[in-house]
């Protein structure tokens, strides 16, 4: 029996270590769960014969991981769907900067970090959406607007564990100071239709239904939305506006994807690479047409729908301050109930 | 005491400290300092979250109790219109994971869903809030709808063993059959009951992704939300440990309910239980009864499912069954093979020791079901990354470009992480079946001079056939369904039909999610009515 396991043990070691082949790679930890990205990486992989290796979980799950496997880590870049993961991640020492013409050319400087340990390759807005039924766009202003009262009982937005309300509310807290920030969650809070529930898109789809008159929500979900199979989810998109809050007063609040080089990252080349195509022309275009996301490579146009919507003033804010005051929002929320009766 | 049986214990101590090692490595985080967040959660709202957690976790546990006990005992005992089928079919919400049905049962019941607009389509105007199922009594529908086959599958094969005897013998002092239920039958099922109720619970109590999405905020999202949120690790841990206080205090209560009661078969050999055939108004209610539940858990789940996946058909491609399918199969059946042959070591030496080992040994197997499953990943990475550490030098004797991290970026992370949070499923019906065995036959066989390896091969094994086989199915199908672990510790390129439905689902797109939530279904389907069939062939 002890035999027949240690013949087990060491017929699978050699078989394991037998398989690691020799040949080009790069590894990613990625927080982006888009069946648009796979095709990007496809595509990477085609044009360079580099084997990009994937692992997808949350951003914070996967800090925790890096931080965990510490120098061994197998992951050489680092991809999350919001600035306050970047910024936690290099706070924890876990990034380390990258300097490629490429990647500065590519991108704006005010979507990348200042000392180039990472980059954005995506924006998405945080608008309003509100029933074209009951409600008069010009009643809509900004998002401080959102704590009047009347609002009272008309308001459905998500659960402070969401990621994009959280930084929503770090932008708040950078610009205006905690308790101005508290104060604005209190009286958004008092002003909900309902407890939150369900994702983003149920928050349109509730304003649809008339569960309430005003959501708060990403901008590319409304573009998923419009173009879901589902012809459900089709009309009820129809039934709501979308209005970009703050213009002239501070401007929307955007989120980025960004990319980050981790500091312990074997394939430092292929890495690079990996990162400057996905800053090209051909990636943003991609992103932009399938995702419906805002690319940040300015010679790329965003979707028609996205275009549609007209240009808008974004908040003007460094985004590494929504990773610095993440943890503000989360007890902020906390403190205020959010997601209590 | 013979060498065998030594060598039997040294191997089960042995595995029970191997398996548990992932969840005391947690408790030196209970020595890191408090976080302002930390306390901002204690001050605030945690009251909150530990009374949702309780309010669910016991309702649901009450209602899959009421609903599985009640659908066992009229299977067994009475026969009526489609109750051939139904003893059998009603087992089949739990090849239904609880996160695919709460998103179904949502998406139906919404707005856009089938029951509004068919509504609508009729002229009949609805308010919303009548159909909004994301809510604490929608989370303990959803819980006890899909969960209750826990209770019904160790109820049933419990009352068609146990209890013959007994009920023969109520019969012939004369009681009446309600008599025989409220006096008999159901104080002698009563273990059986809260070993499924306790079940069910537990699986409630470590859910994430259901209360997530009804935005029931419960203990585990107060543990996500410091993690995800913060980044906090550390605080995760302390609350996932003060969880773990209160699940054990409920399993000490549960062991005070149970009392010290304990039944042993009256005879040998059960005799077949006579079923009772159901006339008239009896009978409609008994099928109808039988079929409601077995609608809301299954058919209404898998129908809708089926119209989803027609409706998306064009990206079935794109979705990557076979692949997913393998690897499912393939590393779940590894995992639940591994679980049962562990749980059947330890049961073994267990049931030659002191009952107070036994009951410690058991508790502390069910921590591991009883925590979230990302806890768990997280001391089972931290376990595997010094493993390698530690191992690399013997890594690269066959291979030196051998990275560091080889078992740990390997599926045999994934495998052990599944025999800590799964073994219990499978230990608890195992050492239950070794309990109500008794002793009788490894003394007859020690008796004619076998030892315990050989009892426990020619004897013990052929006469827990069927219990291996129920305890195979049952760690197979959670390990199929199971979606945080994985996520947590997969390595590259790992997709399970299981982390595809969730990454759908995530993104909103429940309806592409259909296709793997099918397989899903069929293959848990499959695993039953496989166990089925071999059971009757026993």
């Amino acid at each position: 029996m002890k035999k027949l396991i240690l013949f087990l043990a060491v017929a699978v070691t050699l078989v394991m270590v037998g398989c690691t082949k020799e040949e080009q790679v790069v590894n990613l930890y990625t927080s982006r769960h888009y069946d648009a990205d796979q095709a990007l990486l496809d595509k990477f992989t085609e044009e360079t014969g580099i084997t990009v290796n994937v692992v997808k979980d949350d951003g914070s799950t996967l800090i925790t991981r890096m931080e965990t496997e510490g120098a061994d880590t197998e992951a050489d870049l680092f991809i999350t769907s919001d600035a306050g993961n970047l910024e936690i991640a290099k706070s924890k020492g876990l990034l380390q900067s990258v300097d490629s013409d490429v990647l500065n050319s590519n991108i704006p400087s005010n979507l990348r970090d200042d000392e180039a340990h990472w980059f954005g390759l995506t924006m998405r807005a945080r608008v309003i959406v509100y029933s074209t039924e009951r409600v008069d766009p010009s009643e809509l202003s900004t998002y401080e607007d959102l704590t009047n009262e009347k609002w009272n009982g008309k308001i459905l937005v998500r659960s402070a564990s969401n990621m994009y309300n959280q930084s929503l509310l770090a932008s708040l807290v950078a610009t205006e100071g905690y308790e101005a920030a508290k104060e604005w969650a209190q009286g958004v809070r008092d002003n909900m239709a309902r407890t939150p529930e369900g994702n983003d898109r149920a928050q349109a789809i509730g304003v649809a239904a008339g569960l309430g008159d005003i959501a708060i929500m990403n901008t590319y979900y409304i573009g998923k939305m419009i173009h879901s199979d589902e012809e459900v989810q089709n009309d009820a998109v129809e039934k709501v506006g979308v209005f970009f809050p703050n213009q002239g007063e501070g401007g929307t609040h955007v989120n980025i994807s960004g990319v980050a080089l981790t500091k312990h990252a074997k394939n430092v080349d292929n890495a690079v690479l990996l990162m400057e195509y996905l800053s090209s022309e051909e990636a943003q275009g991609i992103y932009a047409s399938t995702n419906y996301e805002y690319p940040v490579n300015q010679n790329v146009e965003p979707s028609e729908l996205l275009k549609s919507w007209g240009e808008f003033e974004t908040q003007d804010i460094n985004l590494s301050l929504l990773g610095e005051h993440n943890k503000d929002a989360v007890a902020i929320f906390e403190e205020v109930n959010w997601d209590h009766k | 005491m013979n060498n065998d049986l030594k060598r039997w214990r040294m191997l089960a101590i042995l595995l029970v400290m191997i398996i548990t090692i992932p969840i005391f490595i947690l408790l030196i985080y209970l020595f890191t300092p408090n976080s302002e967040f930390f306390k901002t959660i204690v001050e605030n709202t945690l009251t909150s979250y530990i009374s949702n957690s309780l309010v669910l976790g016991i309702s649901s546990a009450l209602l899959a109790s009421i609903l599985g006990y009640s659908l066992a005992y009229l299977t067994t005992y009475y026969k009526f219109t489609l109750s051939k089928y139904l003893g059998f079919l009603l087992i089949l919400p739990l090849a239904i994971p609880t996160y695919i049905a709460g998103y179904t049962y949502e998406a139906m019941l919404n707005y856009t869903g089938v029951v509004q607009t068919t509504l609508r389509d009729m002229g009949l105007e609805v308010s919303a809030q009548v159909f909004d199922i994301l809510s604490m009594p929608g989370a303990i529908f959803v819980f006890s709808i899909t969960l209750y086959p826990y209770v019904y599958l160790i109820t049933k094969s419990y009352l068609s063993k146990q209890t013959t005897g007994y009920i023969e013998s109520a019969k012939t002092l004369g009681s009446s059959s309600f008599k025989i239920f409220y006096k008999v039958i159901l104080p002698l099922s009563r273990p059986a009951i809260i070993a499924g109720a306790t079940l069910v619970l537990l699986e409630v109590l470590a859910d994430y992704a259901v209360v997530t999405f009804f935005g029931i905020p419960t203990f585990t999202s107060a543990i996500f939300k410091t993690w995800y949120g913060l980044g906090e690790h550390n605080s995760a841990i302390k609350l996932a440990l003060m969880a773990m206080v209160i699940v054990i205090v409920i399993l000490l209560l549960e062991k005070v309910l149970r009392g010290r009661r304990n039944y042993s078969s009256s005879s040998t050999v059960s005799k077949s239980i006579k079923k009772v055939e159901l006339k008239g108004y009896k009978n409609v209610l008994a099928s109808g009864y039988s079929l409601l539940i077995l609608s809301l858990g299954f058919l209404i789940p898998v129908a809708q499912q089926l119209a989803w996946s027609i409706q998306t058909r064009s990206r079935f491609m794109s979705v990557g069954l076979p692949r997913l399918i393998s690897t499912t199969v393939l590393v779940g059946g590894i995992a639940s093979v591994l679980i049962i042959v562990v749980a059947l070591i330890i049961a073994n030496v267990l049931r030659l020791s002191k009952p107070i080992y036994r009951r410690i040994v058991s508790n502390t197997v069910l921590l591991g079901y009883s925590m979230s499953g990302a806890i768990i990943a997280l001391g089972v990475l931290i376990i595997f990354v010094f493993v390698d550490r530690n191992m690399v030098w013997f890594y690269r004797i066959f291979n030196p470009n051998s990275k560091t991290l080889l078992l740990t970026m390997s599926p045999f992370i994934l495998i052990f992480a599944y025999l800590v949070r799964f073994l219990a499923v499978g230990f608890n019906n195992i050492m239950s079946s070794f309990n109500k065995m008794g002793n009788k036959y490894y003394e007859a066989s020690k008796t004619l001079g076998m030892n315990t390896s050989k009892t426990f091969f020619k004897v013990d094994l052929p006469l827990l056939k069927l219990t291996i086989i129920n305890s195979f199915i049952l760690v197979f199908i959670d390990i199929i369904k199971e979606v945080t672990i994985t996520l947590k510790l997969r390595p590259f390129n790992y997709d399970t039909l299981a982390t595809k439905v969730y990454q759908y689902a995530t993104d909103e797109m429940i309806a592409v999610a259909s296709y793997p939530s099918l397989v899903i279904i069929a293959i848990c389907c499959v695993a039953i009515i496989i166990t089925n069939r071999m059971k009757r062939g026993v």
